[in-house]
């Protein structure tokens, strides 16, 4: 335990109370008595650490306060989202009611039967490159992700790649690179279908019921049901 | 290729702490969907141990450990973060986790340093908590404020500099018992 006296003579020291004399006697001491040195460096390292403490907790007291923020704004967004589901069912049902009454044949927008691609999961350890390129996919910084992907040359760069272009509505772009995907891709299928739904979205009908109807015929497609889906629409 | 990360380490490095709230909100959710998918751990210890990370983060550039970054910031603090995962596992020994990784630079044992500072800086903590009300205030806007004593003895109504430095002096000699009765590692 460090000595009651060696505290108040280090307090005094770092207040510039030891007179001129004291604080010659002070580093005699420091260099000669290595136990008074030992504690003398405890003592620093003890301030340091104070320093250090008093920061964490400030920054971890406006995290925490953080997290209150966000955790407020997902649970309002919850109960929005419960809302706007009740709301959305209710509409659905009238809609539904008016579609069977009117016997309309309204089409669906060709634009929203555009699938939903998530993009894959960015993993600790894969190539940072790669990694980064996925990660500015997933925020939907577009062209971000077309620079970075463009870096690597893969069917997977040519999937994402036109995914973006066509996310900032590049449509020739985008086209040009779903054609570039290989058959053996795990990404063809899904390329597929969106080359046909921007052919569609293009004007170019004859292109998009092409392969519209090769991927009807194909009940192993995983898009066969939407290829008919749009088909309908076209 | 990292500049606009790097100008953000430059304003942490200056002091700032915007950044560092901006990125914890950008990254906290993913961080505890991943954590809790791979780890035993639940939703309040992972927001606590990312919160723990962005503080490593914090110092790790003001003490001029990181000065540039050569991948994201996502990856290195998830890095940082993951450590704290295994650590926390590890102290409460739910399980042994054996795990390759690899920390960016190589700087693993560096880590397992840090994580020991980590335990010195729970004691202080717990020490501090142990004093009155008035030395805890006094010794942080000593330490962390970097008030002089003339402004420590206006702010907490003392007669003058003197008695905040008579004060200040109490005050260490009562943290550095409260340290010796709670601490292993730091031995006073």
């Amino acid at each position: 335990m460090m000595p009651q006296e060696s505290i108040e003579l280090f307090e005094r020291f770092a207040q510039g109370l030891l007179s001129d004399k004291e604080v010659l006697e002070f580093e005699a001491k420091l260099s000669f008595d290595s136990e008074f040195k030992s504690h003398y460096d405890q003592y620093l390292a003890l301030e340091n650490d104070l320093k250090l403490h008093f920061q964490k907790n400030s920054l971890k007291k406006k995290l925490i306060n953080t997290d209150a923020i966000i955790d407020h704004k997902i649970s309002h967004s919850l109960l929005r989202k419960k809302i706007y589901i009740t709301i959305s069912i209710a509409a659905g049902i009238a809609l539904f009611i008016g579609i069977y009454q009117s016997s309309s044949n309204s089409a669906d927008n060709i634009s929203e039967l555009w699938p939903y691609e998530e993009g894959l999961p960015v993993r600790m350890g894969e190539k940072v490159l790669y990694q980064t390129a996925t990660n500015a996919f997933k925020l939907g910084e577009w062209s971000r992700a077309i620079s970075l992907f463009e870096k690597i040359d893969s069917d997977t760069s040519y999937y994402f790649r036109a995914i973006s272009h066509y996310e900032l509505n590049e449509f020739t772009e985008a086209s040009n690179l779903f054609l570039h995907v290989s058959k053996e891709s795990i990404y063809h299928q899904d390329a597929e279908l969106r080359l046909a739904i921007i052919y569609a979205l293009e004007g170019k009908d004859i292109f998009a019921k092409n392969i519209l109807i090769k991927i009807s015929e194909n009940k192993q497609h995983k898009h066969y049901k939407l290829a008919l889906r749009i088909l309908k629409n076209i | 290729m990292y500049e606009k990360e790097n100008e953000i380490i430059q304003k942490i490095s200056q002091g700032m702490e915007g950044p560092l709230i901006d990125i914890y909100s950008l990254y906290r959710d993913e961080f505890i969907l991943w954590s809790t998918k791979h780890y035993t751990i639940n939703e309040e210890q992972s927001k606590d141990l990312f919160q723990d990370a962005i503080i490593d983060f914090q110092r790790n550039i003001q003490t001029g450990k990181l000065k540039v970054l050569t991948s994201s910031i996502k990856t290195y603090l998830f890095q940082i973060a993951k450590f704290k995962v295994i650590n926390f596992i590890k102290r409460e020994s739910r399980q042994t986790y054996i795990d390759d990784i690899e920390l960016i630079k190589g700087e693993r044992n560096a880590y397992i340093l840090e994580e020991e500072k980590q335990y010195k800086l729970d004691d202080i903590a717990k020490a501090i908590s142990k004093l009155p009300d008035d030395c805890q205030t006094l010794l942080k806007l000593y330490y962390y404020k970097e008030y002089d004593m003339s402004s420590i003895a206006r702010e907490l109504n003392y007669k003058n500099s003197d008695t905040a430095k008579a004060k200040k002096s109490v005050c260490m000699k009562k943290l550095i018992v409260e340290l010796s009765k709670i601490s292993k590692i730091l031995i006073l």
